[in-house]
């Protein structure tokens, strides 16, 4: 709690030939967080080992599997302790990445076949109204056709009837501007001609060469084709996903296992290495020490080197928090922030305390707070994933409940039936009060964050830098305090005392923090003011809930259908209001984190402890 | 009938609030842009971005507390 788990730097030293061995119980024992070595003028560093290239190949081919698969590592999901070889592996691969070309192959054949009879269908549904077999549109030697569309059929006749000649005009029954003429050849320039004049724009009809017999008849084969080869796609498209579920298991292990290899394959990049032996610099856990000097030891029959020693204070320390169980869901404020430094106070467990009581009071109502219990315990049931921030919201309904008791609240309502809920405050109707409450809690919890500001500061700048730059801020609000009792005249004090103490204040946090200090010094008040929003957001929740309540009970009384109305707007209402309620109670609550109280002592910007293997 | 004076402090209570939270949602508009467009390139930056794009809503709460002081003030 306070401060994060104590680490100790680890150099591990051995010759090149146990360095195998090293990595891969390195990598089981999962407690080494290893620093990054930077090639320098003493060691280069290390190269990977040569099945590196080998396995990630593999490991790009299985994702690429997984990802056409769509396959996902479900919660259930145990990863087999069964030993996998790369052969097996590759060529496993090779047959399945083979298997699913062909099938693709084969749906692709499907689909352009199925996409040219589309087209011939098309074609012949335009012709169908033309009583032609489809062979008469072939090539001739007496005879030249035109298909195509003309202004009036009627009068193309007379006109070629006027001609006269040897021709056979039809038209389509379902469109007669639609014809197809067949003319003796020599006669062709002259039915141009004719054509010409009734405007006549030919339609392509080569793509139906060599069908026979009628277009119906051609049409009705088409799609009993078209119907096979969609049904056999259907059928492909399934062999696809058994194969997918049947291997499922079988890549997944593999992308866990090549993963793992990989990792250790190429961890000489991140040590220092010489032309025979090798160093590993990282950081163990304190409690995990003794089993990790254990372990090397037995592994390598005492030909490493391994030495521990306490961090030095220029070291960059790997984080790693440590907070007791109920606290722990609230280290995800952090991870969404930033990681504190080492040697910072971890504010966890102060969030644990303040989130749900900022939270509480800007939601403060019981109806409000037993609905939103229900629902997180429903949700955490439902999504174990997100179990972390429900239980954040769990403490805060509870909190959110608490303060609904003060308040006297239920629904936004003061009093149900006739029984009038006993309260504290009533947020409705004492506004001031709740506006100096508000800003009683930015205070206590500002100067809070100053207090400990001063604990942080003077671990890495001592005493009296850290005096004057957060202490600074206290006497700077003591002496606007002074001032304002003074002229306010709440108490008898003179108004230079308020003024020598302004005057210090300056003095200290201008040695403490520089003339940055200086220029922000309003900004201590503002952010007090800030804290105005408790009130505000409490005020605007409860007042929407009191305008939800009256506007749904006046129409209680004008019988059933306006009842129904009613209730409506009660239920849905309130549901808005709730979660408007929540997000704003959640954001503003957070925002107070850290934007007000984080910047009064946080600095973050610590790295994670991410052991070797995990 | 309301007095006119009663009107004119429920007007400028009002003004203070309708300015302030202008001014805070024309503010937030720029910072949240560029915060999403930073958190599009790193997700990580989603607390520092929520954090930036919310300083500026600390102007409407002063609007606000104006506002109740116009009403008090005036009684």
């Amino acid at each position: 709690m306070l401060k994060p788990e104590n680490m100790l730097k680890v150099t591990i030293v051995g010759s090149k030939e146990h360095l195998e061995q090293t990595i891969s119980e390195l990598h089981r024992l999962k407690v080494v967080h290893i620093e990054d070595h930077t090639k320098n003028e003493f060691a280069d560093i290390g190269s990977p080992f040569e099945k590196a290239s080998l396995f990630s190949d593999a490991l790009l081919k299985i994702r690429s599997l997984i990802s056409i698969f769509n396959l996902k590592k479900e919660d259930a999901f145990n990863a087999s302790e069964e030993k996998l070889a790369i052969g097996k592996i590759n060529s496993k691969i090779n047959e399945m990445n083979k298997k699913y070309n062909e099938l693709q192959e084969e749906i692709k054949s499907h689909q352009a076949k199925i996409m040219r009879n589309n087209i011939l269908m098309a074609e012949l549904k335009k012709l169908g109204g033309i009583h032609v077999p489809l062979e008469a549109f072939s090539g001739y030697k007496s005879l030249v056709y035109f298909v195509g569309y003309v202004r009036d059929s009627s009068k193309l006749r007379d006109s070629l009837d006027k001609e006269g000649g040897n021709f056979k005009l039809c038209t389509s029954e379902e469109n007669p501007s639609l014809i197809a003429l067949f003319m003796e050849t020599g006669k062709k320039e002259k039915t141009m001609e004719i054509l010409g004049k009734s405007q006549f724009s030919a339609i392509n009809i080569s793509v139906l060469a060599g069908l026979k017999g009628t277009s119906s008849k051609n049409i009705e084969r088409l799609s009993k084709e078209n119907f096979s080869a969609s049904n056999e796609i259907e059928r492909l498209k399934k062999e696809i996903d058994a194969t997918a579920s049947e291997s499922k298991s079988f890549l997944l292990n593999a992308e866990d296992f090549l993963k793992k290899e990989v990792e250790m394959a190429e961890a000489p990049l991140r040590f220092a290495s010489t032309k025979n032996a090798f160093v590993v610099k990282g950081w163990v856990p304190e409690a995990n020490l003794k089993n990790a000097i254990a372990r090397l030891e037995k592994v390598s029959k005492g030909r490493l080197l391994v030495q521990f020693s306490q961090p030095k204070p220029k070291d960059n320390i790997p984080v790693k928090l440590q907070n007791p169980k109920p606290v722990q869901p609230f280290e995800f404020f952090m991870d969404l922030y930033t990681l504190p430094l080492y040697k910072e106070i971890d504010p966890t467990s102060l969030m644990f305390l303040t989130f749900p009581l900022l939270f509480g009071f800007m939601l403060g109502d019981i109806g409000y707070g037993i609905t939103t219990l229900v629902l997180f315990l429903l949700l955490k049931k439902m999504m174990p994933k997100l179990k972390g921030f429900f239980d954040i919201m769990v403490f805060a309904s509870v909190s959110t409940i608490f303060f609904g008791l003060l308040f006297g609240e239920f629904f936004g309502a003061e009093e149900i039936g006739h029984f009038h809920l006993p309260h504290i405050l009533s947020r409705a109707h004492d506004i001031m009060l709740l506006l100096y409450i508000a800003v009683a809690v930015g205070i206590i919890h500002i100067n809070f964050g100053l207090i400990i500001g001063f604990i942080n500061e003077r671990r890495s700048h001592g005493f009296i830098h850290a005096f004057c730059a957060k202490i600074g801020w206290v006497v700077l609000q003591l002496g606007v305090g002074l001032l304002a009792a003074h002229y306010k005249s709440f108490l008898s004090v003179p108004a230079y005392s308020g003024y020598i103490a302004i005057a210090l204040a300056i003095a200290m946090i201008i040695k403490g923090e520089g003339i940055r200090g200086a220029i922000e010094l309003p900004g201590i008040f503002s952010n007090i003011l800030s804290y105005a929003r408790l009130m505000a957001i409490a005020l605007s929740s409860v007042m929407l809930a009191i305008v939800i309540n009256e506007s749904a009970l006046k129409l209680f009384h004008n019988g059933i259908l306006s009842m129904i109305a009613g209730i409506l707007i009660l239920v849905i209402g309130h549901i808005i209001n709730l979660g408007l309620g929540l997000l704003g109670s959640f954001l503003h609550s957070l925002r107070l984190h850290y934007v007000e109280f984080f910047t009064k002592f946080f600095h973050g910007g610590g790295e994670r402890y991410v052991p070797f293997g995990l | 009938m309301v007095e006119m004076s009663t009107g004119l402090v429920a007007i400028s209570a009002a003004a203070a609030i309708a300015a302030s939270a202008f001014a805070a949602a024309w503010a937030e508009k720029a910072i949240a842009v560029a915060a999403i467009g930073a958190m599009a390139e790193k997700e990580e930056l989603f607390g520092k971005g929520l954090i930036l794009t919310v300083i500026p809503e600390t102007i409407v709460i002063f609007g606000l507390v104006v506002a109740i002081l116009i009403v008090g003030l005036a009684g």
